[in-house]
């Protein structure tokens, strides 16, 4: 090892000033390896993020995540989402976590700030702190005495909060400041590497604040949602299917005693590492990245060996000179492989700056579609990965360049005579070259073209409505209004008075009010049952009022839609169904009419079928199936408004009129529909631009590639090539005789893609949870623009081989 | 000076300055390919002693640069015996082979093979470079500074060969070559790339290197330079076809 060592360090003076009399050949290394080396570090550390990381915790690989999991008599099951008073009984009765908190997300408004800004709010018991143990920044984090039923009115913030909403302000410890409708008193700012867990949405809290102030309905044990979830460190000893058993048998009894349940449900628990649940299934798309980006990598080994190759057969003089001297194979192995180290450990330095840039982009792109984003960055196993590819690549490169060396036959090359012939790169070696190149980039082409269809698919869906100049307005509901008819009547008629100001807007045309905008992240489902009370299912829905379907333009295909309500006093009888739910509930056609029911004392007649419309990014539940009841203010208040072409609504615009009607109305969001789909359809867009990135760099790495090799072939043919033309030959002749050569190797690695393609089809179909439709079509039309790229790639150096003098040729010119 | 033909293998003396260094008997080389194979050498005896100086001439394609490849064991012989230092080399690994080039061989090329990026020092050091067990630096230094000193390129250290004339380049393959005090110089054509006044002064430092001990065998098309080896070798066909005795002559005398 020390004679390598000693001998390398030799080898690096030497191969240093050699590299640089070939800036060329440096620089087209460098170029190559440093792009697709930060592409490869960027996408192995979110792997290693996802997957492999612990969570910046203590005890992170013990903390878990408790939920409800719930099945019927039919055999459906859901998990996921939870009730308040399910949680609470865990939290206030289990015996089996050492430490346990309650964790709710909601987002509120910050109402003493200026800008008000929308954000999100941790409800957490002071275990929470105990298990994440974060460092502060300033101050403390909650304590004991700020637990459950304390009902104190405090708050911690996260260094991001405190440095953009509250100017960085050192002295805010014990200052207060106002979230939703609760006035805080500031305790402590959290240290700026704490990273707390983000929620389903990957958004970090902004605020933690005791459990007491969550606002969730305690007592119903119906209601239910996927913003509480719990964290716990199990107690030693204690094993994850003892907890399972123990809390699932808790939350069963009184489950299966309250009104939410009927005959046969039953409730239990279901434990999974925080880690999991953070990540969720995150980690397929981080798989399907790093299978494209390996694909590149594979593509760009095949051309820098290519260049290597080249080199090789460049430098055989210099190893000739050598093995005279008295170097031994392994001295020629070394020389080799200290070029090719110090080419590919200026790529692997210039690879992470790339990475690192990756990692700011993904941050940009990606932080709410991808968990632990933030955690991306340089560290040591991204160092100790990028040192290993790095050796990795300058043996293989080394490896096979020494392949390509004769050592025996160096000789010929320091015959005084000059008749040493200069070894070259064989044929076989450039087909093969060409080929994998070719067999790589379609292969690469071919998967990109399934991910961009499916991608694009989401992305220029029909929506089936129109969002053209339709904004959606959300009103926290005020301070003080509950869900008891009284309230509700009450809120109901302020919001046909926010919508009557509305409509006094100039650039207003219509107005509705809806619960929910009709496309969001998530899902809104609710249980009908038919006149006997026999579950039919659970479907998506809204609450809308008559204008509703002309805003959005989504026509009715039978009946009518819901008459005017100008009377506060709701009345929920009637009930509109898309037109795949009306096909599901009234095969023969015939729905108009018939009853549902959402409670026992609550029948709905059907009145109306609405054609179906489509909700990006809903994969299989994209959404077809859903219903809608008329409008009562049972959530927030949600407005969908109509303006005049190119119009434009803003919160200055619209926040004093609802302070007009009641002082304590807060805007949660103004945006308009098209922002709403944008939003939703932005992962899969950002998949498909990815996605055609990685594409057209195979392409063009591929086709510089082939070029690269043929350019090197044809140059080694030129007196050959020199004599044909010479002796008369036509140049296209020789044109079509060399193309026809060098196209074989491309059509031998399209037919080896097309082969590795089918046996992956066959294995992949297997898998049960192939979802994935092939079309066969799409990845065939790779093939045209595979074999034009590389038609192109072939004829330009054979192209400018003949269409000179052939004395040039001749002479070497 | 004298001539005579072919003669036959001489015992081998007892004097230490005449002992045999090196041993050839019944070399053959074929080249071969699909449908011909080309006999490059038919059967060479070749005896060389110590302080030897040999000239080999001949016509173009009578074997004399595939003689020097086999002497030099950078090519292997198709049959027959080569010895050097009494130690059968015929049938070496590749890697035996290199450590003997490396310790016994000196090679002095037409084309001055030396490396353009590297220094002129590093360029004698490379033999070096490859010894086994290692040299220190210090000693390598020691020992190419003493080199170059023998042929006057001391003050050449840093520069790189192309920064130097056609004659200053050869100087300095002389001195790569001497640096690992070699048994044997190999010397192929080496004024085939000068001019007549460099030519002359790179002959005479051969004659003087070889008055100092050095045993030498010179691949040369010139008659002039040939007759200033004290044997000469005349191959034709792949065989020796006379070998002559010179009389003692001086450099300087022979120019």
């Amino acid at each position: 090892m020390k004679r390598f060592l000693r001998s390398l360090k030799f080898e690096l003076s030497l191969a240093k000033s050699a590299l640089l009399s070939v800036p060329g050949f440096s620089a087209t290394v460098i170029a190559t390896l440093s792009v697709t080396l930060g592409a490869l570090i960027c996408i192995f550390s979110l792997n290693h993020v996802l997957m492999v990381k612990s969570l910046p915790y203590p005890n992170a690989e013990n903390l878990l995540v408790v939920q409800h999991s719930y099945a019927d008599t039919e055999g459906n099951s859901f998990s996921g989402s939870q009730s308040a008073p399910g949680m609470l009984l865990w939290y206030k009765n289990q015996k089996v976590f050492e430490k346990f908190t309650l964790v709710f997300d909601n987002k509120q408004l910050v109402a003493d700030h200026p800008e008000q800004p929308n954000s999100l709010i941790n409800f957490v018991m002071p275990d929470y702190f105990s298990l994440l143990k974060p460092e502060m920044h300033l101050g403390r984090v909650l304590n004991e005495n700020e637990g459950l039923d304390t009902h104190k009115a405090v708050v911690v913030l996260s260094y991001q909060t405190w440095k953009k909403w509250f100017q960085s302000d050192v002295n805010i410890i014990g200052k207060k400041t106002m979230i939703g409708h609760t006035s805080y008193k500031i305790v402590g700012v959290t240290a700026k590497s704490f990273i707390a867990p983000a929620n389903r949405n990957n958004e970090a809290p902004d605020f933690w604040v005791p459990w007491d102030h969550q606002g969730l309905n305690v007592n119903n044990w119906g209601v239910m949602t996927r913003a509480l979830s719990s964290i716990g460190l199990l107690k030693k000893g204690i094993s994850i299917s003892e907890a399972t058993a123990q809390l699932s048998a808790m939350l069963n009894e009184k489950f299966i005693a309250s009104s939410a349940a009927e005959i046969g449900d039953s409730a239990g628990a279901n434990i999974r590492s925080l880690k999991d649940v953070i990540v969720g299934d995150s980690t397929q798309v981080a798989l399907l990245l790093l299978s494209g980006v390996i694909g590149l990598l594979l593509i760009a080994i095949t051309n820098v060996t290519n260049l290597f190759l080249s080199r090789a057969a460049q430098k055989q003089r210099t190893m000739a000179i050598q093995a005279a001297l008295g170097a031994k194979p392994n001295h020629l192995f070394i020389a080799m492989f200290a070029e090719s180290l110090i080419l590919t450990v200026i790529a692997g330095v210039l690879g992470l700056l790339v990475a690192g840039w990756g990692f700011v982009l993904l941050g940009e792109l990606a932080a709410t579609q991808l968990p632990r984003i933030s955690e991306l960055g340089v560290d040591n196993v991204t160092l100790l990965f990028t040192g290993g590819i790095v050796i990795l690549l300058a043996t293989i490169f080394a490896k096979l360049s020494s392949r390509v060396v004769k050592y025996d036959k160096l000789q010929a090359q320091l015959q005084s005579s000059g008749k040493g012939s200069g070894l070259q790169v064989s044929t076989r070696i450039r087909h093969i070259l060409i080929a994998m190149q070719v067999a790589f980039a379609t292969l690469l082409l071919a998967g990109a073209s399934i991910v961009i269809e499916q991608a694009l698919e989401t992305v220029l869906h029909p929506l089936g409505f129109n969002v053209e100049d339709v904004y959606y307005l959300r009103v926290d509901r005020p301070k003080g209004s509950n869900f008891s008819p009284e309230s509700l009547v009450e809120m109901n008629l302020l919001t046909l008075n926010i919508k009557s100001e509305l409509e006094k807007l100039p650039q207003v045309i219509n107005v509705s009010r809806s619960i929910k905008p009709v496309i969001y992240r998530g899902s809104n489902s609710m249980s009908l049952t038919d006149r006997n009370e026999k579950r039919v299912g659970s479907y998506a829905f809204n609450m809308v009022d008559h204008n509703y379907f002309d805003i959005l333009e989504l026509p009715l295909v039978q009946g009518r839609t819901f008459t005017e309500q100008k009377d506060p006093r709701y009345n929920i009888n009637e009930i509109i169904l898309s037109e795949s739910l009306a096909r599901e509930l009234a095969p023969d056609g015939n729905a108009i009419g018939k009853i549902f029911q959402i409670q026992p004392t609550q029948p709905l007649k059907v009145i109306g079928i609405v054609k179906d419309y489509y909700r990006p990014g809903m994969g299989e539940n994209s959404g077809y199936h859903r219903y809608f009841m008329p409008y009562a203010a049972f959530e927030d208040f949600g407005f969908d408004i109509k303006l005049a072409k190119g119009g434009k609504l803003t919160r200055e615009t619209v926040l004093p009129l609802l302070l007009k009607l009641n002082k304590k109305l807060r805007i949660r969001t103004v945006t308009s529909h098209e922002t709403l789909h944008a939003d939703l359809i932005y992962r899969h867009k950002l998949t498909a631009g990815l996605t055609i990135v990685l594409g057209l760099l195979s392409l063009l790495l591929a086709a510089a590639g082939i070029y690269g090799v043929l350019n090197y072939s044809t140059q080694m043919r030129r007196y050959e090539l020199g004599i044909h033309l010479s002796l008369g030959a036509k140049t296209y002749r020789i044109r079509n005789m060399v193309m026809k050569e060098s196209l074989f190797p491309v059509m031998l690695g399209m037919l080896c893609s097309a082969f590795v393609s089918v046996i992956i089809f066959l294995i992949v179909r297997q898998q049960v949870d192939f979802v994935v439709n092939i079309n066969i079509m799409g990845m065939l039309s790779v093939a045209p623009i595979m074999l034009a790229v590389a038609y192109v790639a072939c004829y330009i150096p054979i192209h400018a081989a003949i269409t000179q003098d052939p004395m040039k040729a001749l002479r070497n010119e | 000076m004298t001539t005579k033909n072919v003669t036959p293998m001489k015992p081998v003396d007892t004097d230490v300055s005449k002992k045999v260094i090196i041993e050839m008997k019944n070399l053959t080389k074929v080249f071969s390919t699909e449908n011909i194979e080309t006999h490059a050498l038919r059967g060479v005896d070749l005896t060389i002693n110590n302080q030897d100086y040999i000239s080999i001439s001949g016509p173009s394609g009578c074997g004399k640069s595939t003689l020097l490849s086999l002497l030099g064991l950078l090519d292997s012989p198709t049959s027959g015996q080569y010895f050097i230092d009494g130690l059968d080399v015929s049938n070496l690994t590749i890697n035996h082979r290199a450590e003997i080039r490396n310790s016994h061989i000196g090679f002095v090329f037409q084309a001055f093979n030396l490396i353009d990026e590297l220094s002129v020092f590093d360029n004698v050091a490379l033999p070096l470079r490859y010894r086994e067990p290692a040299m220190s630096a210090t000693d390598i230094n020691n020992e190419v500074l003493s080199s170059l000193e023998k042929v006057g390129m001391s003050h050449r250290c840093d520069h790189k060969p192309n920064q130097l004339s056609g004659g200053q380049q050869q100087r300095i393959a002389i001195a790569r070559a001497l640096v690992g005090n070699p048994t044997i110089l190999l010397v192929d054509e080496p004024t085939g790339n000068l001019d007549s006044k460099n030519g002359d002064a790179v002959m005479a430092m051969l004659a003087k290197l070889n008055t100092e001990g050095m045993t030498i065998c010179m691949v040369t098309h010139e008659p002039r330079y040939a007759d200033m080896a004290k044997r000469k070798l005349h191959l034709l066909d792949g065989v020796i076809a006379d070998e002559f005795f010179s009389d003692e002559l001086t450099a300087e005398e022979a120019l």
